[in-house]
């Protein structure tokens, strides 16, 4: 790539509430995942909320996994963060493992919360998206 | 207090997304993201259609060289899923706004790139890049599937990162003017 281009070659599929976290009032609010996605300069791929109905998410997500398959077959590093209490992680993990073998590329690996654990602790959230599980 | 949401161009959440050189930050572009956040803007994504159409790898492109029929209906079948989601709010009362990339071939809302005479060898300089007024190809497409649907944005506007001599200072003070 030139050198005069800025990108990180890292992405990763996240979920709503990290980005959003005002539309889920029964999660703790804050954005420390978000932000230190932004630090370490991970590009994001946003899913829909939560709430959006399902038919209409799984139609959401075939650009999504178009985008994903690209960047994995360029080598670019693709990750998912997603959210343990909301329903497949909040960003239809199953789905994008389901996809991901259907287009013959190793699924993005699953970088779980859960808002038991502390959110707003950047140390916390950086070692559990930089380290791979 | 209204719901406000904002759907911004791809590559402002994901610079990877961005044509060889264009890609100014590592990943988001966060003096315009986390501006819109902090005035309470629920955010959302449009998707790339270059990238799912020419992939990452695509050479500079302008308006002229994406403005064909098989491209316009790849854009047309992405603005169905996106329009959904616009959709989706605007059933909710929220007010929906767009964030383009102004001088892209495909995500400008207010200027464009052209150049009738692009193709062939690939050989380009940033000169030979045209920025006129008008809307991306991708912009046009999203937009007529709305209207079909008798919706659009309640306001639109871009940020020039595809215009030469762009600066993000102007940018981020442009676009608190507009969401003033």
């Amino acid at each position: 790539m030139d050198p005069k281009d800025s990108r990180s070659f890292k992405l990763a599929i996240v979920a709503d509430y990290f980005v959003n976290p005002s539309r889920y009032r029964e999660h703790p609010q804050n954005t420390v995942v978000y932000e230190v996605l932004r630090d370490l300069g991970y590009g994001i791929l946003k899913m829909p909320e939560t709430s959006y109905p399902p038919d209409k998410a799984a139609e959401y997500l075939t650009p999504v996994m178009d985008q994903a398959e690209e960047y994995i077959k360029r080598g670019y590093q693709v990750i998912a963060v997603g959210l343990e209490e909301e329903v497949d992680s909040g960003i239809h993990y199953s789905l994008i493992r389901e996809e991901s073998a259907r287009r013959g590329i190793t699924p993005p690996r699953l970088v779980s919360f859960s808002v038991a654990e502390d959110l707003s602790d950047r140390s916390f959230v950086t070692q559990r998206i930089a380290v791979p599980l | 207090m209204d719901r406000k949401v904002v759907f911004l161009a791809n590559c402002l959440l994901n610079q990877n997304a961005k044509v060889a050189q264009f890609a100014f930050y590592p990943g988001v572009v966060y003096p315009v993201v986390d501006l819109l956040r902090s005035k309470g803007f629920e955010v959302e994504q449009l998707p790339c259609p270059e990238l799912t159409f020419m992939g990452v790898n695509r050479w500079w492109q302008t308006k002229d060289q994406y403005d064909t029929p098989g491209y316009r209906k790849h854009c047309s079948r992405l603005a169905k899923s996106t329009a959904d989601l616009v959709e989706y709010y605007k059933k909710q009362g929220c007010k929906v706004y767009l964030v383009g990339l102004d001088g892209s071939p495909s995500s400008g809302v207010r200027l464009t790139g052209r150049n009738p005479s692009w193709g062939g060898r690939p050989f380009a300089t940033l000169e030979q890049y045209q920025v006129v007024g008008g809307k991306g190809v991708w912009i046009e497409e999203l937009e007529a599937e709305l209207a079909r649907r008798g919706i659009g944005f309640d306001g639109e506007t871009g940020v020039p990162m595809d215009v030469p001599g762009f600066r993000m200072e102007e940018a981020v003070k442009e676009l608190e003017q507009f969401f003033k």
